[in-house]
């Protein structure tokens, strides 16, 4: 049963991420982008892993293609321009999507059944991750707090418009 | 206990943020122009109380981490421990990353005359080399990613400072874009390591290999991924494509800082990696790395050949830099003593990087392009600095007298002996190639009439002058005391 509803999602996820790249209406393929995040967080859940799935719901789904479709609105898109693509262009990408693929394949199919599979003992909830935030990964998570810092410090330069005077 | 394990040792790091903080109050409190000389002096502040500290904790803490008891440690404080390596190396790291940082802060003082936004600037600086500095000094890979992003987006953000010069903002996307994929593959490198061994330390890691030689493909892929990603953050050959662009597009200061202190934290990292954790597989990975290296090389110096515009000839040249600095982590195969070469030419990269550089943001003060016939006549016009120049350009070239022959000299002997051969010979004659275009920009300095007053180099700042001519001294000192 889990079995199937695990393929079930992962070919959902699949078959939506190929829709985000795929449409062309950029609002397709916010939305597609959406139920793509949607089948992630489906298989994390799978997984035990409930807290990230919630996150993954939250800021991915939520917050971040929130961002997206308001920058689609801001920008107004017009039709997108048939561009000719050259010859060689084409084949060339094709060459290396396909020596990509077949080394892909290759890999998989020798290292399967190699990969070992951790046992999980704990399963990664609110209570485990904020614990182990709090204890373990104390110092990365200040160090985080710095660079989200550092990230805000940034974000006023470039925002501010070159040549408006100090108020 | 938590002064003595925690706050002692993280100080210098410590001194570098706060300065960074207290600046942004700083500039809440005194807008615009107001109080700029109490905000440079801050600024520097940091680097060199970091500086003195790191002079205070380094020898302790080498002498220290042999005989203590971590046993009674709260568990944030024994990750902590554990995350951060204060060795040797991380001591010599420091101070060239603090140093680089000065020397920085002055040429962004002296040439960035349009930004308005100084104080976020040497703030962005300061943050940036916090972020180095836990990189170079990072035992764990979890503190290895969040140190490579607090070092990254900072850099980022100042490469397109000049928001409304088109190069700067496309110099700026480009960097963003290439870091950023370079990113996701050291995440991936790090999902796919810890999924295998259940631990983020890489010295735990380490300790595997040492029992076991690994076969396994995902292990082999980890360590393609992290490769690719350390060749992104210091501009390896087949991951170099963002230099020159990068480089040329950004504020020129900020280009001396890309190259001399960001290249050293990554390599810093790639010693980390290969020259620490991958050490007991140093035979699968010494040869072909040692022919990548031999391929960067040939790439910087072949491409710079073509170039016109002086900061893109040294933006390849950098790239072929990276090569010889790659050699050197090769060589780390061969024993720890080669690690000394490594780091002196770090150094000496580092400060004619940067000399150079502030030098071309002198050049280009009054007028923007920099073709080689802005240099016509400098050497004479501006003695002291045309000799810096000089020096800049033969140790770049690796002319025997020069600090930079001895650094090219010793790192090519230490991976002579750890057994690459073949690469050896191929650097030395690629170095060759590399006089040619030294030797071009040298002429025009000094055999090429000078141009109308006008359009000559203006001239220096008082600091940007003392902090070239420190460049310079410091390469007549490492020439004169060629060992580390």
């Amino acid at each position: 049963m889990k079995e199937a509803v695990f393929t079930f999602f992962s070919l959902f996820t699949l078959l939506t991420a190929a829709g985000v790249i795929l449409s062309r209406n950029v609002i397709y393929s916010a939305f597609n982008l959406v139920l793509c995040f949607f089948g992630l967080a489906t298989l994390y859940l799978l997984w035990g892993a409930t807290f990230i799935s919630m996150i993954q719901i939250l800021i991915y789904a939520g917050a971040i293609v929130v961002l997206f479709v308001f920058v689609v609105m801001l920008l107004n898109f017009e039709k997108p321009t048939e561009q000719k693509t050259r010859l060689p262009i084409i084949i060339l990408a094709s060459a290396g999507v396909w020596t990509l693929a077949l080394i892909l394949l290759r890999v998989l199919s020798k290292s399967l059944g190699e990969i070992p599979v951790l046992e999980t003992t704990t399963r990664a909830s609110v209570r485990t991750v904020s614990k182990l935030l709090f204890s373990q990964y104390l110092w990365p998570f200040e160090v985080l707090t710095v660079f989200l810092l550092a990230l805000i410090v940034g974000i006023f330069v470039l925002a501010r418009p070159e040549g408006e005077e100090a108020k | 206990m938590i002064i003595n394990e925690f706050l002692v040792p993280v100080s210098p790091v410590l001194s570098l943020m706060v300065s960074a903080v207290f600046l942004i109050v700083l500039e809440t409190v005194f807008k615009g122009e107001r109080g700029q000389v109490g905000k440079l002096l801050l600024a520097l502040a940091g680097p060199l109380v970091s500086i003195f500290l790191v002079s205070l904790v380094i020898p302790v803490s080498v002498v220290d981490s042999l005989a203590t008891d971590n046993s009674q440690l709260p568990s944030w404080l024994m990750e902590f421990k554990n995350s951060y390596q204060l060795d040797r190396l991380s001591g010599a790291l420091f101070l060239a990353i603090n140093f680089f940082v000065l020397l920085t802060i002055v040429f962004v003082e002296s040439f960035l005359k349009g930004v308005k936004e100084k104080t976020e600037v040497f703030s962005l600086l300061l943050f940036a080399a916090a972020g180095m500095m836990l990189l170079v000094s990072s035992g764990n890979l979890l503190m290895l990613f969040m140190a490579l992003e607090l070092m990254s987006l900072p850099t980022y953000i100042l490469v397109g400072l000049r928001k409304n010069d088109l190069r700067s903002s496309e110099a700026a996307l480009k960097y963003f874009l290439y870091g950023s994929f370079a990113t996701v593959l050291l995440v991936f490198a790090i999902a796919l390591l810890y999924g295998q061994f259940g631990t983020l330390q890489l010295s735990a890691i380490s300790g595997l290999f040492k029992s076991q030689i690994p076969t396994g493909v995902a292990t082999v892929a980890a360590f393609g991924l992290l490769l690719a990603a350390i060749g992104f953050k210091v501009g390896m050959a087949p991951y170099h494509l963002w230099v020159p662009d990068a480089y040329q597009g950004a504020p020129t200061p900020i280009t001396g800082f890309m190259g001399s202190a960001i290249k050293l934290a990554g390599f810093g990292l790639a010693i980390r990696v290969f020259g620490q954790t991958l050490l007991p597989l140093v035979q699968e990975w010494a040869t072909p790395l040692s022919y990548f290296a031999v391929v960067t090389i040939f790439v910087g110096n072949l491409a710079a050949l073509r170039q016109t515009d002086l900061k893109r000839l040294f933006a390849y040249s950098s790239i072929s830099h990276a090569g010889y600095l790659f050699l050197g982590v090769v060589s780390l195969g061969g024993g720890p003593q080669a690690l000394e070469p490594l780091q002196y030419y770090l150094w000496i990269y580092g400060l004619l990087f940067l000399g150079t550089f502030g030098l071309l943001a002198l050049v280009e003060m009054h007028k923007k392009n920099l073709d080689f016939d802005r240099l016509n006549g400098l050497g004479f016009q501006r003695p002291v600095l045309g000799f810096c120049f000089l020096l800049f350009l033969l140790s770049a070239a690796g002319i025997p007298p020069t600090a930079g022959f001895f650094s090219k000299y010793f790192i090519l002997i230490q991976a002579f002996q750890s057994g690459q051969r073949l690469s050896v010979v191929l650097a030395a004659l690629s170095s060759l190639i590399g006089v040619f275009y030294y030797l071009k920009v040298i002429s025009h300095l000094y055999m090429k009439p000078a141009g109308a007053a006008e359009t000559g180099v203006p001239r220096a700042p008082k600091a940007a002058f003392l902090g070239i001519l420190l460049c310079g001294l410091g390469m007549i000192y490492f020439s004169l005391v060629p060992a580390f």
